[in-house]
This record gives structure tokens, sequence and C-alpha cells, in this order.
């Protein structure tokens, strides 16, 4: 129960430190040389958190109970991902990439073991919080881009941030800002169905960074793209993550991302077979 | 405004499933209202069939006369009692009547009668016997030795107009009722039992036969406004309470409310049943409004959307169609109502002749009263509401991760 409390605690904090860094930090942090990224910039251990670790997994395993046959998903997983690494997850189908990417990204839990994303413990959070949490701190991409259809590029990036609460002002100022980012600024009044799925694919980025995430959590984002399309979605990507040190986790089969990914984390049988720094 | 729009967009995105979903409601705000413009149409029928053209709204009588309904048990109508009627805010004319009963005979047959005098002026704001007047005429200033019966009762008594009617009764404390009159004319209501039984003359000509002179079996009280029977009823008991008994034409026919409540009551189960399969139809519409959208939801959770914006939207969703819904059907069911409740459909043959065995009108006319039409839309929309509120739930409650699976 302490740690539960500790844990929560450290959840509030967070939260309180990223909203003090809201004024500071804008899209246009995005912008070559504008280097305001909340992480970089709270409190004293600031020179610090560049070898900060985002995602900590300690012991996580996952059984599912098929039909009264449990599977073993993840089996003591202990992965540590520190911020400003580009983390590819690959493995065969059955590895447990995706489990492990629900549980590190809050839509699933554990059996067994701790999952602390921004020091926070998941485990800990009620559905309420948790929901909450993955709004303000993570960043998610999809392998289906799944943006809302109804809504155009520009309001499915400023749909996070008004659910953030933020002013419909600095909202659109901010999205439009973001779309420039991804190379869409031409096309931010278009939906879904008028864009290109690498188009798509990159207002999902927006969409992403729209939270001002500690990472962004990619299933399988490039497997309904192009050689194009996923050569540009991984620049763009790679651009982001040197120049702001934007965390990225993927979870992936696709070589084009593996060959340019910085660290690769292979799962066999729900265990980490190798873990590779480039 | 961000749900709202969220909400809007939403349902012009399948615009078939959103007008099938709009046109069940519509569908079922047209059928229930127009189900109850007729059933109330009808029930309006009988009564006006009955109290409004015969016994009217409000009675006065002499204290137990309604308990005891002989002539002993008349009143004597000064006019201080019609001053203190006619202060009445809603009533519109007070009509007199000395009912009782007699034999009647021509020249071959007799039967029992109603004998009924009438105020030959005030009469017509009642029943109106010069419309009703079949054959002959009605009684004008020098007819008091005539009579005005029944078209059945001069069938069976086998008399012609301009023949002598023989009357035989009592009257008043027991003294022997005899008179001699000249049928003027026939007379049929609605009410079968009438033209089967009444002889009708000007009241001064009834008192004097059943030697009741200035007496009165009732008083009857129209109103402008039959709303106000009870409220009216109520002022006039605390003004007559010691002399007179004031009763409503609910208390005066318990069997017309009880058949009216019975027959409202089947219909009432009829439209249950349609508010039943209504209901389900919608329900299987948003359920699956939401299954199709179940990879969205899973995705919007995913990224941050609070559950409560979720089912926050999709009610919005829901309450705007059945707005848009709700209102249309009162749109489509009004001219309808209107049109034969202007146009009542008239009834003939078989159908006529039960109406008429029931003593009504053989004739429907819709009812256009204002609350037969909203009542409907709103307990529909309640019904959408309340049938919506399990997809509602489900979407709420979804887990993200199969949510996406699915």
């Amino acid at each position: 129960m302490r740690y539960a409390h500790r844990a929560e605690s450290n959840y509030e904090y967070s939260n309180s430190t990223k909203e003090s860094s809201d004024e500071c930090y804008a899209a246009e942090s995005m912008i070559p040389g504008v280097n305001t990224h909340p992480m970089t910039q709270i409190e004293p251990e600031t020179s610090n958190l560049k070898k900060m670790s985002i995602i900590t997994t300690t012991g996580l395993t996952k059984v599912y109970n098929a039909d009264q046959v449990p599977v073993h998903a993840l089996r003591g997983v202990d992965l540590t991902i520190d911020k400003g690494e580009f983390t590819s997850i690959v493995g065969p189908s059955g590895s447990g990439k995706t489990t492990l990417l629900n549980i590190i990204g809050g839509l699933d839990e554990p059996t067994e073991g701790k999952a602390l994303i921004d020091n926070t413990d998941l485990t800990t959070l009620s559905d309420r919080k948790l929901i909450n949490f993955r709004l303000h701190h993570i960043g998610f991409v999809f392998q289906a881009y799944n943006l809302i259809p109804v809504l155009t590029a520009l309001e499915n990036v400023s749909f996070i941030m008004q659910m953030q609460g933020r002013s419909s002002r600095e909202c659109r100022e901010k999205s439009i800002d973001l779309l420039k980012e991804v190379g869409l600024e031409d096309k931010i009044n278009k939906r879904p169905s008028e864009l290109s799925g690498g188009q798509q694919q990159r207002v999902a980025v927006a969409r992403a960074l729209a939270s001002k995430p500690a990472f962004v959590l990619a299933d399988e984002p490039t497997a309904n793209l192009d050689s194009v399309s996923t050569a540009e979605l991984l620049d763009m990507m790679l651009e982001l993550n040197e120049r702001e040190e934007m965390t990225f986790v993927f979870s992936t089969h696709d070589q084009r991302v593996i060959d340019r990914a910085r660290r690769v984390v292979t799962l066999v049988d729900g265990k980490i077979d190798t873990d590779e720094k480039r | 405004m961000l749900y709202f729009n969220l909400a809007w967009r939403n349902i012009w995105r399948n615009k078939r499933r959103t007008i099938i979903t709009i046109l069940s409601i519509v569908v079922a705000v047209f059928l229930a209202s127009v189900m109850r413009s007729m059933q109330e149409g009808q029930y309006t029928d009988m009564i006006e069939n009955t109290v409004g053209t015969f016994s009217g709204y409000i009675q006065i009588h002499a204290d137990d006369y309604w308990d005891d309904k002989t002539l002993d048990n008349t009143l004597v109508a000064t006019d201080s009692v019609y001053s203190k009627i006619q202060a009445e805010e809603s009533v519109r004319a007070v009509v007199p009547r000395l009912e009782s009963f007699a034999l009647a005979a021509g020249q071959n047959q007799s039967r029992p009668a109603m004998v009924m005098g009438v105020d030959i002026e005030a009469e017509r704001n009642l029943s109106d016997p010069e419309k009703r007047i079949q054959s002959g005429s009605y009684f004008g200033k020098n007819d008091e030795r005539s009579v005005i019966i029944g078209t059945e009762l001069m069938q069976r008594l086998d008399v012609q107009l301009g023949d002598s009617l023989v009357l035989i009764g009592q009257g008043f404390r027991g003294m022997s009722a005899t008179g001699l009159y000249e049928v003027k004319g026939t007379i049929a209501f609605p009410n079968p039992q009438l033209n089967r039984n009444l002889v009708m003359m000007p009241i001064e000509t009834a008192q004097y036969f059943l030697a009741a002179e200035d007496r009165l079996t009732a008083l009857s009280i129209i109103l402008d406004d039959t709303e106000q029977v009870d409220r009216t009823v109520s002022n006039l008991q605390s003004k007559f309470s010691d002399d007179y008994e004031v009763m409503s034409w609910e208390t005066m026919m318990p069997e017309l409310t009880q058949t009216i409540e019975a027959d409202r009551g089947s219909g009432l189960i009829m439209i249950f049943i349609l508010y039943i399969v209504v209901g389900f139809g919608i329900l299987g519409t948003v359920l699956m409004m939401i299954t199709e959208r179940t990879y969205e939801f899973g995705v919007m959770i995913s990224v941050g959307t609070p559950r409560l914006a979720i089912t926050l939207m999709l009610g919005i969703e829901i309450l705007l169609m059945a707005l848009v819904g709700t209102a249309a059907g009162i749109v489509v069911s009004i001219p309808i109502a209107w049109y034969f409740n202007v146009n009542p459909i008239q009834f003939s043959g078989d159908i006529a002749a039960v109406y008429q065995s029931y003593g009504l009108e053989a004739v429907l006319q819709f009812s256009m009263e204002p609350v037969v039409f909203y009542s409907q839309a709103i307990t529909v929309f309640i019904i959408t509401l309340v049938f919506s509120l399990l997809p509602l739930i489900k979407a709420s409650r979804l887990n993200p991760v199969e949510a996406m699976r699915s």
C-alpha cells in the first residue's frame, strides 16, 4: 500500500510539472533549433533527465486463460527504456510484442510484475486515472492510423489537446504547427478519407505528439504503408527523436524500421531474447 | 461543444443508419399519436353523445333525487338558484328539466314512456331537439298540448303526426296524472333507448300533467370548458350544500366512465406493445451503431478520451435523433388527425348498427387535443433514451484492447 501511495503521488507530481511547463512548451518546440520540451525543462535534475528511464518493467508476466488453458504471453520481462531512445520491439507472431506494448501503454495490466512509466506504476492506477495518464503521458500511433473519420486533420490533432482542457486558440495554433512539422500544412482541413495512408499516419504522429507525451508508442506503424511513405515517416520520426529527444517505442515486423532503430529488443516466447543497442 | 460537434458529424456520417433510426421514431410517434387521437376522439364522442347533448356535464337535483328518482324528490328553482349557478365563470347555460315515467297509448297500442318536460328555448343549448326532429316540427309558442316522441316509439304505438296520444301516470305526491296530447313531431337521438321511450313536451305542460307546478327534477349545466367540471362541482356544492345534490356526469354515469377506462386500458396495452416493438427496434439500431464503431471507441479510449466523454458524445447523437424523430412524428401525425377531425369517418351498415346499439353516433371523429400528441412524443422520446441506455453503458465500458481487436 505504501508503494502504491508513493506511485500515485509520483503521478500527481508528474502531472503538475507537466502543467507548469505547459506555457513554456509549445508545438513550436518541434521547430528546428527551439528545444523547449517540458521533459528537458523540469526542475533541478534537468540535466540528468536525458539519462532518466521513461519506461521500466520489472518481472512483467501476462497469462491469458484461453479456454481454461493458460497462455503465457509474457514471462518476466525486465526492460528499461531511457528518454530519447528509438526502440524497436521485434519478434515472431505470438512472442508477446503487442502484449508488452499494451501493458506499457496502460491499455492492459500484467498478471505479475510492474510497469513504471514516468515514475508511475501503472498497475496502481484506477481505470479513470489510467485514461487520464494516457492522455497526458503517452502518444499512440496505430497500424491502421485510427484517426477520427468525421474530423479534419487539424481537428484530429487538436482533439487530444481539447480533452486536456487547453483553450481553442492554443489547440488550433499548436495543431497547425504540428501539422507543419509533419509536412501537412496544406492538408489541415482534409478529412482522413481525403488523405493517403502515409499522410494519415503523419497526422496520427502529430496527434500522438499533441499531448506532449513522455514517449510515443507505435504499433506496427508502417505495416500499411508503401516504401516511400515508410521512409518518409521514419525520417520524420528519427528527426523528432534526434531534435526533440522524443522517445519512440515500436512493435514491428518491418525490416525497414528495424534497420533504422537505435535499439532492437527481440522477444521470443514472452521473454527478451536479445537487446541490441546500436 | 467539442462533443456536440463530434456527435453532429457522426449523425451524418452514416446517413442511412441515421434515417432508419429517425424513421423508426417518427413511425412510433405517428402510430401512437394517431391511435390515441382516434381513441380519445371516440371517447369524446361517447361523452358528447350522452353527456354533452343529453344529461349535461353537471346536474343539480333536490337532495336524495339520484337515489330515489321520484317526483317527490324534486326541487323548485328560484331566481336565486339560477343566479348562484350562473355566477360560476365556466357555466354557459342552465337547462331545467322535469322527467318522469308514464304509460303512453295510441289508438291501438300502449307503451311505457319517459316523459321529459323541457324549456323549449333553453333546451336548444343542450340536446338541441330542433335539429334532431325527424318529422313534423319543434315546439312553438302555442304548443302547450303537443308532444314530440321518439321515432321508434311512434312505430310501436302505431301513431301518425297529428294523432292523439294518451299519457297515464302518477304525479307529484301520488296525484293521478292523465293527459291527451297531439303528436307534433318525431325525434331521434343517438341513444336507441330514448328513441324507444321518449315523449318530450314543454316544461309547463309536463308540470301541469304531473301536478308538479314549478317543480323540476334537474337543472342541467352546460360548461364552456369541460375541463372545469370538477372545480365547478366543488364550487356549487359549497353553495348548495344542504338543499341540493350537485353531481358531475362521472358520478351520474359511472358505467360510461368505466367503459371508457376499460377501452382506454385495452388501447394502452396495444400502444404498450407498439412501444416495446419500437424500443427493441431502437435498441437494435443503436447497438448496431455502437458495434460498427467499437474499434473507433477503443482507439479513442486508448488515446485518453474519458469514458464519460464517449457516453456524452453518443448520448448527444441519440438525443438529437430522438428530438428530430419525435418532432417529425408530431408534424406528420397532426395533418392526419386534423383531417379526420374535420371530416369524421361516417360508418354505415353493420358497424353503424353496433355504434347505435351502444347509444353512440356512428361517427368517428379524431381528437385534436394537444396532450394526445405531445404525450406520445414525450413517451417515445423517453423510450428511445431508455432503450439506448444499455448500448451506451456497453460503449462506455469497452476494454480498449478488446475493442481494437474487434
